[in-house]
């Protein structure tokens, strides 16, 4: 094995380490130094490699999670523009950090364009993404093509699982609308998001908890889910829709990273 | 008898050792008291007045009176039901995932957020 890592290897490396390693439990996020040791790594990657939408899209999501958004955008530009000539990773990775700043327009084309530019999906982790990306931006059609690509493969039907919950709450006509109100009343806080789907081992009931990291104090981050949450009932009661079963038929909530705990001071 | 209080008084217990023996399993704990203690205080509160689970019921009885108090628009219901949601995420993920990671700062957010619920969001009510 070389003693000096090959660019690709280590973009490689580092995507995997921000995307998938450090999703679940958010632990990336607690951790300043390493943070900022992957931002100086992929800033030196992309002098070499600029045109490479993986290291565009990885440097984006850490400067986010640090609270630079500024200094993302022009690079999650950059990678939008030059999506072209990305990978499945790079797109569904370049959607979810979409969703994280708010703009679910370019993340729900993103999801329909991975759908239509790749017809068959065969890897399971791309299909769970892909499904999840198409629940939080409230694309019911891609939900149902998607449906039966994951069918065909004998997968977990996450899809299904999806429609099915927005069905028993007669949202579909208004999914888009809820996402994007929710979206629209947490920004510019979020840093982070994850996407759980699990069944709960009690009563064994399927549960959709959709969880935001923001840098704030828990009060702070408390009053943004009630505000999201208001806003929604205000939505559905003006709609003629009962308010609350509607406005929380899943769980979104905000987990709270400390600033002293990623060594930045809060904004 | 004890109380939701007393409930929430031992996380605060567990969340008050020293760092370094407020081991991962503890912090487990401290969510699962908090989660306890702020589901009990609801139960007992005015607000759960007429919620009555039947055995039959197609889902379990903490889902069945989450739902319950989805039916109402009251703001403090509300802000309640969403710490309860959060609450029992997390006290999920601490008795069965252990493999997802429980930091510190999560057990001390749970605790704060079960505190808020039961002193100021809806305080106890007579019936409790």
């Amino acid at each position: 094995m070389s003693a000096i890592a090959q660019p690709q290897s280590e973009t490689n490396d580092l995507f995997n380490s921000i995307f998938h390693e450090n999703a679940e439990s958010l632990r990336l996020l607690y951790d300043g130094p390493r943070l900022k040791q992957y931002e100086w790594r992929l800033r030196i990657l992309r002098k070499k490699q600029p045109n490479d939408v993986g290291v565009l899209v990885s440097l984006a999501a850490v400067l986010i999670m640090q609270g630079e958004r500024d200094q993302a955008m022009p690079l999650l530009d950059a990678a939008w523009s030059l999506r072209s000539s990305a990978t499945r990773p790079d797109y569904t990775a370049l959607a979810n950090v979409y969703i994280i700043v708010g703009n679910l327009d370019r993340a729900r084309q993103l999801g329909q364009e991975l759908i239509e530019r790749f017809n068959i999906i065969d890897n399971s982790f791309t299909l769970r993404t892909l499904a999840a990306l198409c629940f939080v931006v409230g694309d019911i059609p891609s939900l149902k093509k998607l449906s039966p690509l994951i069918a065909a493969i004998n997968e977990f039907n996450a899809a299904e699982v999806y429609l099915s919950a927005i069905n028993a709450y007669g949202l579909a006509p208004h999914i888009a609308e809820h996402q994007r109100l929710i979206h629209s009343a947490i920004q510019p806080a979020p840093c982070w998001y994850d996407l759980e789907l699990y069944i709960d081992p009690e009563d064994g009931e399927w549960t959709i908890c959709v969880k935001y990291a923001v840098r704030c104090d828990w009060e702070k981050a408390m009053n943004l889910e009630f505000k999201g949450t208001e806003v929604l009932m205000d939505y559905y009661k003006a709609q003629g829709i009962k308010p609350g079963p509607a406005a929380m038929f899943y769980n979104y909530m905000m987990v709270t990273i400390p600033p002293e705990e990623s060594g930045r001071l809060e904004s | 008898m004890i109380t939701p209080f007393d409930i929430l008084s031992e996380a605060k217990t567990l969340l008050d050792l020293p760092p370094e023996t407020r081991t991962e399993a503890r912090r487990r704990t401290i969510i699962g008291r908090c989660y306890y203690a702020a589901y009990k205080h609801l139960h007992s509160h005015d607000v759960a007045k007429g919620y009555r689970h039947s055995p039959g019921q197609n889902t379990g009885s903490h889902r069945s009176f989450l739902n319950h108090l989805k039916e109402s628009d009251q703001p403090d219901v509300v802000k309640a039901i969403k710490v309860l949601e959060f609450l029992l995420s997390y006290r999920v993920q601490a008795d069965y995932f252990l493999d997802i990671e429980i930091i510190d700062s999560l057990a001390t957010d749970c605790w704060k957020r079960a505190n808020f619920l039961m002193t100021r969001t809806l305080p106890a009510t007579s019936s409790a």
